[in-house]
């Protein structure tokens, strides 16, 4: 109650003075990207996005035969030296190479991808355009992405793929 | 006689349709993200607290062409779900500030819903920015790759 009484007193203070101190309240996050809305909202400050292993693990002998594919499988083997996990064997996938909770699903930009059909499923993202991005499904026309990007512009929404399908003469 | 549904307490309602109701709208996307369609629903999250068509008393701020419009759900005709809602709207000229004060004033001052103030207020703001008339700001392109060498040799 104290902090949402706060509110009122805070933004007055910020709109008569634009140039007042930065406070770290909802509503003047929201006003002080006022400007920057106009092209795209930036993601919440989050942890460096680290990530343990970026080399694909791939399957026991995959490399020495051609009719085992790389995707992983387990070895299963009684005798397998990669399933005991000798000395310079494959190392094998496990729970440790999982990424950081609060930067799990994350894109480089810090958003993560919410998979839009049309303009009403970006509504949903009007109070969360600084956690998510939203991400045009693949079977959308031209047409309509036009009117997707228009109004991730007016909400101040991210769009990874703006514009594909949107070709302009050159 | 109007049927009376005084025993259908609203976390039954929820337990009920928390696992799949019209509003919600699911994704495999991010571990599973849900989120909630629901008018009446100010951050757009499904959770009980913010599930407006559950709760007894729920705050709703939509946009409404252009101007800012407020729900709210009426508990006394809760059985009466065509008169159940109480909107009313403010004019696109209405400044921000006054739009939070009123309905802040409407809702949370009178002890209703004062835990979605916050929201409230937010969400009313980020309505109102969306908005606002959008200078186009002139940025350079900056290009890259052969572009970015074709347009060195042509400048050079």
């Amino acid at each position: 109650m104290p902090e949402a009484a706060r509110i009122f007193p805070v933004h007055a203070k910020r709109t008569s003075k634009s140039q007042a101190a930065p406070s770290t309240s909802i509503i003047t996050a929201i006003d002080d990207d006022a400007d920057a809305a106009a092209t795209m909202v930036s993601a919440k400050s989050h942890v460096p996005i680290v990530k343990k292993r970026t080399a694909r693990f791939n399957r026991h002998q995959s490399d020495r035969f051609k009719c085992v594919a790389p995707s992983w499988r387990k070895p299963k083997g009684i005798d397998n030296g990669v399933r005991r996990r000798f000395k310079g064997t494959a190392a094998m996938p496990k729970i440790g190479y999982g990424s950081n909770k609060r930067t799990r699903h994350m894109m480089p930009s810090g958003h993560k991808a919410f998979l839009v059909n049309n303009t009403r499923d970006l509504d949903l993202l009007l109070m969360h355009n600084k956690t998510y991005a939203a991400e045009i499904a693949h079977a959308v026309s031209a047409r309509k992405r036009i009117e997707i990007v228009a109004r991730a512009k007016e909400l101040g929404v991210k769009v990874t793929n703006g514009k594909a399908k949107i070709s302009t003469e050159s | 006689m109007a049927t009376s549904y005084d025993n259908i307490s609203p976390d039954l309602v929820w337990e009920c349709c928390r696992n799949q109701n019209a509003f919600l709208c699911k994704r495999k996307q991010a571990g599973g993200v849900q989120f909630s369609r629901d008018p009446l629903n100010l951050v757009n999250k499904h959770s009980r607290k913010y599930a407006g068509f559950v709760n007894d008393t729920a705050i709703g701020i939509q946009r409404d062409d252009n101007t800012v419009k407020l729900i709210t759900k009426l508990q006394k005709r809760k059985n009466q779900p065509a008169k159940m809602y109480h909107e009313s709207s403010f004019s696109a000229s209405t400044p921000s500030r006054k739009v939070y004060k009123s309905v802040v004033n409407s809702t949370a001052k009178k002890g209703y819903r004062a835990d979605l103030r916050a929201e409230a207020v937010a969400r009313a703001s980020a309505v109102k920015l969306s908005q606002r008339e959008r200078k186009e700001k002139a940025r350079p392109v900056k290009l890259r790759g052969a572009k970015a060498r074709k347009a060195a040799e042509a400048s050079s």
